[in-house]
């Protein structure tokens, strides 16, 4: 590959900007997804039945479907039904990644809870706490420190998957990408470049996570 | 011999059922405790003791009959299964009069042993953060546990755990205290500073139903025996009478199994 130094050397700065896209879309949408996702993981093991059920059914749904129709309904067909519901892709991107990682984060709040052992609650209960102020003081801090772990890969997986949004035309680092291959037609050094950032990207994230799950550990 | 206690129950069973589909858990338990008084539960595992004791702080909702608190019933459920039970909110303020200690501990992993006993004081009581620390750190002394304020339940061993646990359910002032098998799940070597604790706890006055399978502490604290058995109880009266002279049948034998397996173990 002859001159791939110089031509990364130029064409880098603009992946790295595509890059920093990817990460704010990702990051965004996995802190507002798990606060979502953790409600709706509460929801889902609410006594309220409806409440479950809907929490039920919003996960059936988001899993069930692809993240990319997920993305282009928000895009492409929600402008159709209103005009005001016309976003800017970063937008579109970002409600849609969140909304679809808040459904996979609710399973994993919903695990996290059930795994919580049965004794904790009644310790709660038979101080005098009531359900909720047990849920809040008890239950989720400790599910919280056992999600820590699968949300990691679950923003691993976000990074990723948030390569779909340069289908909408935001450019992240996948399109930046593409963007620069319309132009000089280097599809090798490109790919390699914009895959080897993505390996740094969840590389850097499994070593958090590896650091998270080893501090977590400590109380258990 | 203690002196007699001729105070009023405060906690009273009347005629109380509870199954788990097939399995009838408690038949008729008919049970009055005084105030100051020292119950003791024995009977072989399964038999009914943790029930009963988990129906008394509604931790297990009853299927028939009634459990008073201070003549006043927290739960009655008639034959017709018309049914009264004490309003959430009164239902919270009743459970922080009784206080329970497991037989797995239950404490608080994620909190340091200070915040497990200070948390119910804050957030319950709202007492003032100053008042708790002095609080916590009396209570603690007085299990010998002062070095343990910040420490994790994790870095505890059993014995520490439960007095810890016993702490923080004595926090709350309670007005009676159950124990389910409190030493059960324990080393033998920390048994003792567990019970030493439980020792001091009628000196004050407290109310108290332990389950248990330690005859000589049961003999040496309880006011009086309950010995349960498949979901009845056979027989009561104080140690001596139960100990040394029980009437029933069951109740030898049950004895008899709890000794030579002592004998054995000790061996
Ligand atoms: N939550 C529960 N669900 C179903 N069965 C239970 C439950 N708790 C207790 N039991 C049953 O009730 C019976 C009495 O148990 P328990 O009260 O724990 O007795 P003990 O404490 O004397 O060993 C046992 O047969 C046990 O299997
Ligand atoms: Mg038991």
């Amino acid at each position: 590959m002859p001159g791939f130094i110089e031509f990364s050397v130029t064409y880098l700065p603009y992946l790295l900007k595509g890059a920093l896209i990817t990460i704010e879309v990702a990051a965004v949408s996995v802190v507002l997804g798990s606060i979502l996702g953790t409600l709706i993981g509460m929801g889902r093991v609410s006594h309220i039945f409806v409440l479950s059920k809907i929490c039920q059914f919003y996960i059936w749904v988001i899993r069930g479907t692809p993240l990319l129709l997920q993305l282009f309904a928000i895009h492409f067909a929600l402008p159709t039904l209103n005009e005001a519901l016309t976003f800017p892709p970063f937008v579109s991107a970002t409600i849609a990644l969140t909304m679809n990682s808040a459904a996979y984060i609710a399973e994993i709040a919903r695990g996290a809870i059930q795994s919580i052992d049965k004794g904790q609650m009644e310790a709660s209960r038979s101080l005098g706490f009531n359900h909720r102020q047990s849920m809040r003081y008890i239950i989720v801090p400790q599910a919280f420190r056992r999600m820590l772990p699968p949300l990691g890969n679950e923003c691993i997986a976000l990074i990723k998957e948030s390569s779909l949004v340069s289908t909408i035309a935001l450019y992240d680092l996948l399109r930046t990408g593409q963007q620069i291959i319309s132009s000089t037609y280097r599809y090798i050094e490109i790919f390699t470049l914009v895959g080897v950032i993505y390996l740094i990207l969840t590389s850097i994230m499994s070593c958090i996570v590896g650091i998270i799950e080893k501090r977590v550990s400590v109380y258990e | 011999m203690k002196e007699e206690k001729v105070s009023p129950p405060i906690l009273e069973f009347k005629n109380v059922y509870k199954s788990y589909g097939d399995n009838h858990v408690l038949k008729g338990i008919d049970l009055k405790i005084k105030k100051g008084e020292v119950v003791v539960l024995i009977g072989s595992s399964g038999s009914g003791k943790t029930t009963l004791l988990r129906c008394i702080n509604l931790l297990v909702n009853i299927d028939k009959g009634e459990i008073l608190f201070n003549n006043i019933p927290v739960i009655q459920i008639e034959e017709n299964g018309s049914k009264s039970l004490l309003t959430n909110n009164k239902l919270n303020e009743y459970r922080t009069e009784i206080g329970f200690v497991f037989q797995h501990f239950n404490l608080f992993p994620h909190l340091t042993v200070n915040k497990n006993i200070a948390l119910a004081l804050e957030k319950i009581k709202g007492m003032d953060k100053k008042k708790i620390k002095e609080k916590v750190k009396d209570l603690l002394s007085w299990v010998g546990l002062e070095s343990k304020y910040d420490a994790y339940p994790g870095q505890l061993s059993g014995g520490q755990k439960q007095r810890v646990a016993i702490v923080r359910a004595l926090a709350m002032e309670p007005i009676a205290m159950l124990f389910d098998e409190p030493t059960s799940a324990l080393d033998p070597e920390t048994v003792g500073d567990v019970l030493e604790v439980m020792r001091k706890l009628p000196d004050d006055g407290m109310t108290m139903v332990i389950a248990t399978h330690e005859m000589e502490f049961a003999r040496e604290v309880a006011d009086r025996i309950v010995f349960m058995d498949k979901g009845v109880i056979v027989e009561q009266g104080t140690p001596l009478e139960i100990l040394n002279a029980p009437k029933e049948l069951r109740t030898r034998e049950f004895l008899s199994r709890v000794l030579t397996r002592r004998r054995l173990e000790s061996s």
